[in-house]
C-alpha cells in the first residue's frame, strides 16, 4: 500500500518522501532544511554563514559524495553483472569517502562535527558509517568520526532514529 | 593563500574579492560560477587542471579540499567546499537576486531538484567514477554515466513538468536552474537521448538568455580548452 502511494509522490522511486500540509517533498537534505525552517526547537544548522556553509559541505559530502554510489539502485545493476560487485564497489567508494570526511572533520570538529552542536552534518553520519560497516570497510581507519558517532548515540533523537528501532524493522 | 581572520563588519566581508577554484567543464564549479554572475559578484577565478592533477593552483586546491575537487571558495580567509553548499553561502552573503524562493515549500521543491541533479545524477558520471571504471575496461565509463544520466533525466522531466512555470520552479530562477545546464551539457557528451526531455530543454533554452549563465558556460573560461 505505502510502496504504490510513495511511488506517485516520488518518480524516482526512492524514500524518504515527506508529506505536510498536503504538500510532498522529496530528497533528505532538503527535507532536513525545510523541517528547520518550518519547526521551532533545536537548530539543525549554526547561525553563522560560514559555519552553516561547513556544516552543509560536510553533509553533502556525505549525501552526494559517498552515498550515491553505493545506494540500491546501485548497487542492484552491479550484482546484476557480477555477484559480488556491488559489495566491492560500495566498499571502495565508502573507504575512500570517509578517508577524506575523517581528513575534513579533524579541522572543523568540536565535540561533534562542527564545534559541539549537532548540525545537518552529524544527521548525516550514523547512516554511513552503518552501511560502511555492512559493506565490510576497515572503520577503525576513522578515529575522529568514531568518537563522534558516540557522543551521538547519547542522543535521545538519534537513538529513536536507528534502523533497529523502527516498525518495519527486519532481523538480521 | 594567505588566510587573515575577519574582524571586519558584515558589509566590509562582502567586499572581500573571493577566489575560486574551478576547472572549465567541471559540473560543479560551473554551477558555482552561475551563482557568483547572478549575484554580480567579482571574483578571481583559479584554474585547476583536474585530469593532469599539476600546476600551482592544483597544489593550492588540494591543500584546501582532501577530496582534491573543484569548486572552492575562498573568501575572508575562510574556505567552502560543494557547490550547493557555496551557492547557500553565496545567498546568504551576498545581496542580490535571490537563488532560493522564500516560500519555504518552494524552497524545498528547489533544493530538491537541485539535489536530484547534484547528488542523484552527477556523482554517478564524474571524472573519478568514470575514471576507474575506464582503467578496468575501455569506455566502461561512458557507457555507466550515459545509463545513470538517462535514467536520473528521466526522472527529472517527470517532476519538472509538476514543478515548472517559466524556469524550473516557478518563473524565477532558483538553485534548480543553475544545477541544469551542466547536467545536460554531460548528458549530450555521454551520449544521451536529449530530445526525450523536452521541458528541460525549454528551460535550458530560457536560461541562455541570461547573461549570468553565458558567462558562466566552459567555453568561456580562461582554461577552456578547443574541442
Amino acid at each position: 500500500q505505502f510502496a504504490d502511494e510513495c511511488y506517485k509522490l516520488n518518480p524516482s522511486e526512492r524514500v524518504p518522501v515527506l508529506v505536510h500540509n498536503g504538500h510532498s517533498i522529496c530528497e533528505s537534505l532538503a527535507i532536513i532544511e525545510y523541517i528547520d525552517e518550518i519547526f521551532p526547537g533545536v537548530a539543525l544548522l549554526p547561525k553563522d554563514p560560514v559555519k552553516r556553509a561547513t556544516a552543509r559541505a560536510l553533509a553533502l559530502h556525505i549525501a552526494s559524495g559517498i552515498q550515491p554510489l553505493q545506494n540500491l539502485k546501485v548497487m542492484q545493476k552491479l550484482n546484476a553483472e557480477e555477484a559480488g560487485k556491488g559489495q566491492k564497489w560500495s566498499e571502495y567508494w565508502l573507504t575512500a569517502g570517509l578517508k577524506e570526511l575523517e581528513k575534513m572533520v579533524e579541522k572543523t570538529a568540536g565535540r561533534l562535527m562542527v564545534g559541539d552542536d549537532v548540525t545537518v552534518a552529524d544527521i548525516c553520519l550514523p547512516s554511513i558509517l552503518y552501511n560502511a560497516r555492512r559493506m565490510g570497510t576497515d572503520v577503525a581507519a576513522f578515529p575522529t568520526l568514531l568518537r563522534i558517532e558516540k557522543e551521538l548515540e547519547k542522543i535521545d533523537a538519534f537513538e529513536k532514529a536507528l534502523p533497529e528501532n523502527q516498525p518495519d524493522a527486519q532481523k538480521a | 593563500v594567505h588566510h587573515e581572520s575577519c574582524v571586519l563588519s558584515l558589509d566590509s566581508c562582502r567586499m572581500s574579492k573571493p577566489i575560486l577554484y574551478t576547472y572549465w567543464r567541471s559540473s560543479c564549479a560551473w554551477r558555482v560560477r552561475i551563482a557568483l554572475h547572478l549575484k554580480g559578484v567579482e571574483f578571481e577565478s583559479r584554474p585547476v587542471d583536474l585530469v593532469k592533477k599539476s600546476g600551482q593552483f592544483a597544489d593550492e586546491c588540494y591543500k584546501l579540499n582532501p577530496s582534491e575537487r573543484v569548486p572552492v571558495l575562498v573568501h575572508n580567509g575562510h574556505s567552502i567546499c560543494e557547490s550547493l553548499a557555496i551557492i547557500e553561502y553565496i545567498d546568504e552573503i551576498f545581496p542580490g537576486v535571490a537563488l532560493l524562493p522564500k516560500d519555504p515549500v518552494k524552497r524545498a521543491t528547489a533544493r530538491a531538484l537541485a539535489l536530484h541533479i547534484a547528488s542523484g545524477i552527477q556523482p554517478l558520471q564524474n571524472l573519478k567514477v568514470m575514471q576507474k571504471l575506464n582503467a578496468e575496461e575501455a569506455g566502461k565509463g561512458q557507457k555507466w554515466s550515459e545509463y545513470w544520466l538517462t535514467a536520473g533525466l528521466k526522472e527529472l522531466e517527470k517532476m519538472v513538468e509538476k514543478t515548472a512555470g517559466r524556469l524550473m520552479v516557478g518563473d524565477d530562477v532558483t538553485v534548480a536552474d543553475i544545477c541544469l545546464p551542466s547536467i545536460l551539457y554531460n548528458a549530450r557528451r555521454w551520449g544521451t537521448d536529449v530530445a526525450a526531455f523536452p521541458t528541460l530543454l525549454r528551460i535550458e533554452k530560457e536560461l541562455e538568455k541570461i547573461d549570468a549563465f553565458e558567462k558562466a558556460l566552459p567555453e568561456n573560461q580562461p582554461d577552456a580548452q578547443k574541442a
